[in-house]
């Protein structure tokens, strides 16, 4: 027993220097054990966080702003509430320098180049994984500054059924219902989710009143297993609602109090076909048909204000392939098509682009090797062939890692193809990035540091079309470079049952030529959080100090300093019922993420919540 | 010289044809039993009435197992080997538990820096119970390893025998195996944590 009990300590130590871990069960059972792995890319080589569905389920986010906005190296801004254009920087990037999958779809509109982020519904999410720094040699266009893959819960193969209830302040309604069954053979699941609030004034002193916000959303999943050696799977993710905002009217000659009321309709769509063939035991083969879509009709005043429509359709044929069991190589191709519609006439309505991709990993006792190369062929803006190289090492409890990567962002249709104002010429943004990591993950301390420095060039901007006659036409032209440098440093701690978080992001944004910092991007954010219970009450708080930031590209305008805290309680009754309660903006402080724009004051939101096993 | 060439040519392929027939299962145990004195054998004969097969085998061996400290050994052995197969029926030998055990305990620690976790099943988020029966041989050498119980996931159940062959030989084992073979199972399991 006192032999069986040191093996098992010896093999928790090493589970700290080594991948895997080897230890003898009490029932002589060889236990050979591996920390679970993000599934968009192997986390001891690249900077990683995954959200569970658990720490979903603490956090009681109502909206994708909420649950972000906590994680490391992620920035996000909200124009006005629940609903209104939001956007995510990941790691000082710009917004469109973010790849959004869902369940591998690839998310967002082709036209202005931004993501769904306000719309995307949390009841049908089971986890979502970031990846920081340059994925483009995995996954094509746009992953410059990061990933953020959301797996929904399509993918949950548990059994079991609930549904929510949850009221709070701003009139905000939110149910959510689903269910999941399955046998060896057969899985299906189904979700459904609403979401209503009367909101707060979006924007400071134009049209004064609470502007509002619905969201509906359907999630069904299914995995058939066609015999020993394939699974196939179907995804689908329908979002659809309507939304009030404020802006304003360059136009008029008054750009304050303007009464004009603006609202849209939006839906978002993802859709998956999945097929997994091993065809042997070294070789898995994946198939994925997908398609998504981005609607998004605007209205002025009750009449229509434009429409805009993006189709995708993609066709990845992946392959992993083992060669031994410290190798995994991936090799596929991978074919997109994108098609726009609405009330623009762009000049080109669809564009296509077919790559080839590689990758192979290496794993060793002490070290790990991954090499990526993608070549990326676009009838639109060409050719792009991007990379990324790291080495890690594990040596004294210690995980370092070193990596280069390339990355593009290829140009939205607006900037190519707006009737007689696009440049057809545009090349993609480009991107070299160099990160160091280190970190160490223990029982109860963990902790880890990343140094990241990106150079982005041919960022697009407006340009005199002459640049000697500025009075001309203007067009968008690549033009603009920054450098990005920054620090994470991340410390997790767990002491019985209270676990707790700090974390300090410093970033460095620049416009290279100018010098000036580039708007929004707060240079630095401390966040703490512990979580824990007592008599039965599980409680968390989330605290976040975010530094100044500048909101134009001249550093005029300031967006302050600010703290916010978020408290949660939730208890659970009997089995199935859970209660729960959550303070937004504790300290009630009146902050902005981007000049001009309100964000909500101190706000309560109460839920219940029945679970039910199969 | 051609007549010569022919005749080489017939005697190579008659010397292949009787390797061929040491090779093929069933017929090479039978030969190879009898050619080579067992000694793992040894415990068939002394544990289980003489059965049709068994008893074929059993002359060699027994002429092998004539020496004095053996045979005084072998009584006590036998009670002990009765008595464990109630508890710990994966062990079919005459070896004796406590022996057993050692030779599993150096199995194990062997193991602990053998095994890896495949890097595609870490990544596929594969995980299963695999059990591997196998015999270990007087001198402590790892043969027959065999799948038992598979994980589910062929890569899995590969890598765990690839893994035990490594291993090879249990050099330790063989002061515990007294000359005797021992069929053993081990189960594995792959398990993945969260970070």
């Amino acid at each position: 027993m006192q032999s069986q009990r040191n093996l098992f300590t010896a093999a928790l130590a090493s589970a700290m220097l080594f991948p895997c871990s080897v230890f003898a069960a009490d029932d002589d059972t060889i236990v050979v054990t591996a920390t679970r792995t993000a599934q968009t890319i192997d986390d001891s080589l690249a900077s990683v966080s995954v959200i569970t569905q658990a720490d979903i389920e603490r956090s009681q986010a109502q909206n994708l702003a909420q649950l972000l906005r906590n994680i490391p190296g992620i920035n996000i801004i909200v124009n006005g509430g629940m609903g209104k254009t939001s956007s995510l920087q990941i790691r000082g990037g710009n917004e469109a320098h973010t790849l959004l999958l869902i369940d591998g779809v690839r998310m967002g509109s082709a036209t202005s180049g931004s993501l769904p982020i306000a719309d995307i519904s949390i009841g049908e999410i089971d986890r979502i994984e970031i990846v920081r720094g340059p994925r483009t040699s995995l996954y094509g266009s746009d992953a410059i500054g990061g990933v953020v893959q959301i797996f929904t819960k399509a993918y949950n193969k548990t059994q079991g059924s609930e549904a929510s209830l949850r009221y709070g302040s701003y009139a905000t309604t939110e149910f959510g219902a689903g269910t999941r069954w399955g046998s060896d053979k057969l899985n299906y699941s189904l979700q459904a989710s609403g979401l209503n609030t009367a909101g707060f004034d979006a924007y400071n002193g134009n049209n004064p009143d609470a502007d509002g916000y619905t969201r509906n959303s359907v999630n069904f999943g299914l995995h058939y297993r066609l015999n020993e050696t394939g699974e196939l799977s179907l995804s689908s993710l329908q979002v659809s609602g309507d939304n009030q905002y404020d802006s304003y009217n360059m136009f008029r000659t008054a750009l304050q109090n303007q009464t004009d009321v603006y609202t849209n309709t939006y839906s978002q769509s993802a859709n998956n076909i999945k097929l997994d063939t091993k065809i042997s035991d070294r070789w898995q083969s994946i198939i994925n048909l997908s398609n998504s879509s981005d609607h998004y009709q605007d209205y002025l005043n009750g009449t229509d204000n434009g429409l805009f429509v993006t189709n995708r359709n993609q066709l990845t044929w992946q392959n992993d392939i083992a060669f031994n069991d410290n190798n995994l190589t991936t090799l596929g191709v991978d074919y997109l098509d994108e098609a726009v519609s609405g009330s623009t006439a762009y000049t080109v309505s669809q564009r296509n682009n077919s790559a080839v991709f590689a990758q192979n990993q290496w794993q060793g006792n002490r070290t790990d090797l991954l090499m990526a190369l993608r070549s990326d062929a676009s009838d639109s803006y060409g050719q792009n062939t991007t990379g990324n190289l790291s080495f890690g090492v594990r040596h004294n409890g210690l995980h370092s890692f070193i990596a280069a990567g390339t990355a593009f962002h290829a140009p939205s249709f607006n900037d190519l193809y707006w009737p007689s104002a696009g440049n057809p010429n545009l090349k993609p943004e480009t991107a070299q990035n160099l990160e160091l990591g280190t970190g160490h993950k223990g029982k109860r301390v963990s902790w880890s540091l990343n140094l990241y420095q990106n150079d982005v060039s041919n960022l697009i901007a407006w340009a005199p079309v002459d640049p000697l006659n500025p009075s001309g036409s203007w067009q968008p032209s690549n033009i603009n470079t920054a450098s990005i440098t920054g620090l994470e440093w991340m410390l997790n701690t767990r002491i019985g049952r209270w676990n707790t978080g700090f974390g300090i992001d410093l970033t460095d944004a620049r416009d290279t030529a100018t010098g000036n910092l580039l708007p929004r991007r707060p240079g630095q954010v401390i966040r703490f959080n512990i979580n824990g219970q007592v008599m039965g009450v599980d409680l968390g708080l989330d605290a976040k100090q975010v530094g100044e930031s500048f909101d134009d590209v001249y550093n005029t305008t300031t967006n302050a300093a600010y703290t916010l805290v978020d408290i949660t309680m939730a208890r659970k009754i009997g089995k199935r019922w859970l209660i729960s309660g959550r303070i937004d903006n504790a300290l009630d402080v009146p902050y902005q993420t981007a000049a001009g724009y309100n964000s909500p004051r101190r706000s309560f939101s109460l839920g219940v919540k029945y679970k039910m096993d199969h | 010289m051609t007549g010569t060439n022919n005749r080489i040519a017939a005697f190579i392929l008659l010397s292949l044809g009787l390797h061929a027939l040491l090779l093929v299962p069933g017929i090479g145990k039978q030969l190879t039993a009898s050619v080579t004195p067992s000694l793992g054998t040894l415990s068939v004969s002394l544990q289980s009435p003489p059965s049709g097969t068994a008893h074929k085998h059993s002359r060699p061996v027994l002429q092998q197992a004539a020496t004095p400290e053996h045979t005084t050994q072998e009584p006590e052995q036998s009670s002990e080997e009765t008595s464990r197969h109630k508890t710990a029926p994966q062990e079919q030998t005459s070896v004796p538990s406590h022996a057993a055990n050692q030779v599993r305990r150096e199995l194990q620690a062997r193991l602990r820096t053998q095994f890896e976790y495949p890097l595609m099943a870490v990544r596929h988020g594969w995980q299963g119970d695999v059990q591997l029966s196998f015999r270990v041989l007087a001198n402590g050498t790892l043969t027959n390893i065999q799948v038992a119980h598979s994980s589910g996931y062929a890569l899995l159940d590969r890598s765990a025998i690839e893994t035990l062959r490594r291993v090879h030989r249990l050099h330790a084992s063989e002061q515990w195996l007294h000359g005797q073979h021992l069929d053993m199972t081990m189960p594995i399991r792959y398990q993945l944590t969260e970070g």
